[in-house]
């Protein structure tokens, strides 16, 4: 348990250690919610969506957290695959390694989750905050499980990228209040946290049904992170 | 061109051809991208004002078509321009011990992006044309060229100053924040105002614009801010790589 959180640490630490890194983990979505709170009701709009006002930053904060978690994932794998599989054969093994691993980027997403949402109740208000908050680390995590996955595939960092960005376009422009409705728009990952976002902005609850889909989501991407990251620390030979 | 420049350049397009995963993105994305923001779009009424200082009234969709086209170059090229560069600040040090000269093993670089940023252009119009047709090409095609090149070299500096991951969190946003809301007429009347003008993305999205809507051209002011900008991330990019690789 010791040698997971010492481990745990130093990644966040690694990843933390450039300060222009940690400013960007920052500014970055603080600046994409403020500057998007204006205007995603009337995109929504544009798109012949119904998502308006409060709703719409909500989402916002939702796909910043959703945005970087994915990036974060990504280069998590891609860029510690050799140096894991040496922690792992000198001794730690590869579970603890991925546990460790899975730790420090759920503490970068619930980082993420925080500033964002800081940004949407100060820029403009959360009328539903637990709920929200909730939301936006929900698509935190999803994300974070899907840039794993990526990465545990793909390691050249270009196409990685893109391909998180390919995943993460679909799934907002399918997702509830922009164009999406029925049929496989129900099936992409943040579908239900959206949902669930977007009710929080409006002041409203949402459905148990609605909750249990998003922690079956949010765990489900978890786990395939850590499998992911368990799967490129193992020794090739085992 | 030296044999030994085209022998690096004829590597770094053969490097780039090994990712076959790569060239199917650069196809996909845009073509998605684009196509599926056409598509969606409501053909809602939308008056906007031309560069010349002139009202136009045009629609959501049709102002959406065009306006995707530099969102997704400036992303891509974004993060083409940072990966390709952080790979050249990784590996071609090696050359210049070799021999080669800083300029030698920049410039191989430099044609692999401007190569990608052109082949994402050619894809982003043929994919728009399906759906949106703009008053006059040529202004409209710089413009985008321009906001393609302009964010390839935003990207490489982003690369050589923060680093890749970093860089990659902020290629990921800005060229959305800069294209896709400030300078996006689709959210505001009139001119981009304010801090908007200051933006890299300022200058290439007002000759497309124009482009886009008017048979004319009066967005030379743009155009030359454009340019300005150009120059300025050019000059950056070619002085930290010579800086990175050991020229003086």
């Amino acid at each position: 348990m010791t040698a997971i959180a010492i481990s745990g640490a130093e990644f966040l630490r690694e990843h933390l250690r450039a300060r222009m890194t940690l400013a960007m983990l920052v500014v970055l979505p603080a600046l994409f919610v403020l500057v998007s709170a204006s205007v995603l009701g009337e995109f929504a709009k544009a798109l012949g969506g119904s998502v308006a006002g409060d709703s719409a930053s909500a989402l916002g904060a939702g796909w910043a957290a959703a945005f970087l978690a994915g990036a974060l994932g990504f280069f998590q794998v891609s860029s510690s695959r050799g140096a894991d599989r040496r922690l792992a054969l000198a001794g730690m093994g590869a579970v603890r390694v991925a546990v460790a691993r899975i730790s420090a980027s759920v503490t970068l997403g619930l980082l993420i989750s925080l500033v964002a949402f800081a940004t949407l109740l100060l820029a403009a208000g959360v009328a539903h905050p637990p709920h929200a908050f909730a939301a936006i680390l929900a698509f935190a995590l999803i994300y974070i499980g899907i840039g794993t996955l990526v990465g545990s595939l793909i390691s050249d960092p270009l196409e990685g990228s893109l391909t998180v960005a390919f995943i993460f376009l679909i799934d907002a422009f399918s997702g509830p209040g922009m164009s999406g409705g029925d049929g496989i728009a129900q099936l992409m990952p943040t579908r239900k946290a959206a949902d669930v976002l977007i009710a929080a902005g409006a002041g409203q609850g949402s459905p148990t049904g609605d909750w249990i889909a998003v922690g079956l989501a949010a765990l489900g991407a978890l786990a395939l992170a850590t499998i992911a990251f368990w799967l490129s620390a193992r020794s090739r030979s085992s | 061109m030296t044999g030994r420049v085209l022998t690096a350049t004829r590597m770094g397009f053969r490097e780039q051809l090994r990712r076959p995963l790569l060239i199917v993105l650069l196809v996909a994305v845009p073509f998605l991208f684009i196509s599926w923001s056409i598509a969606i779009t409501e053909p809602t009424p939308r008056m906007i004002e031309l560069p010349g200082g002139e009202p136009f009234l045009t629609t959501m969709k049709e102002l959406h078509g065009a306006i995707m086209v530099p969102i997704t170059l400036g992303f891509l090229a974004g993060l083409i321009g940072l990966f390709t560069i952080r790979s050249a600040i990784e590996s071609d040090r090696r050359l210049v011990l070799a021999g080669f000269s800083p300029g030698e093993a920049i410039a191989p670089r430099l044609v692999v992006v401007l190569a990608a940023t052109l082949i994402v252009l050619a894809v982003s119009l043929a994919v728009m044309a399906i759906d949106f047709t703009p008053a006059s090409w040529p202004p409209f095609v710089l413009g985008n060229l321009l906001a393609g090149l302009t964010y390839a070299a935003i990207g490489a500096l982003a690369g050589a100053l923060v680093g890749r991951l970093g860089g990659a969190y902020l290629m990921f946003f800005l060229p959305m924040l800069d294209i896709g809301v400030a300078q996006n007429p689709m959210f505001f009347e009139g001119a981009p105002q304010g801090w908007a003008s200051v933006l890299p993305g300022y200058g290439p999205t007002r000759v497309l614009v124009d482009g886009a809507f008017s048979q004319g051209f009066d967005a030379l002011g743009p155009l030359l801010v454009a340019l300005a900008w150009l120059l300025g991330l050019s000059v950056a990019v070619l002085v930290l790589l010579r800086r990175s690789l050991g020229g003086r």
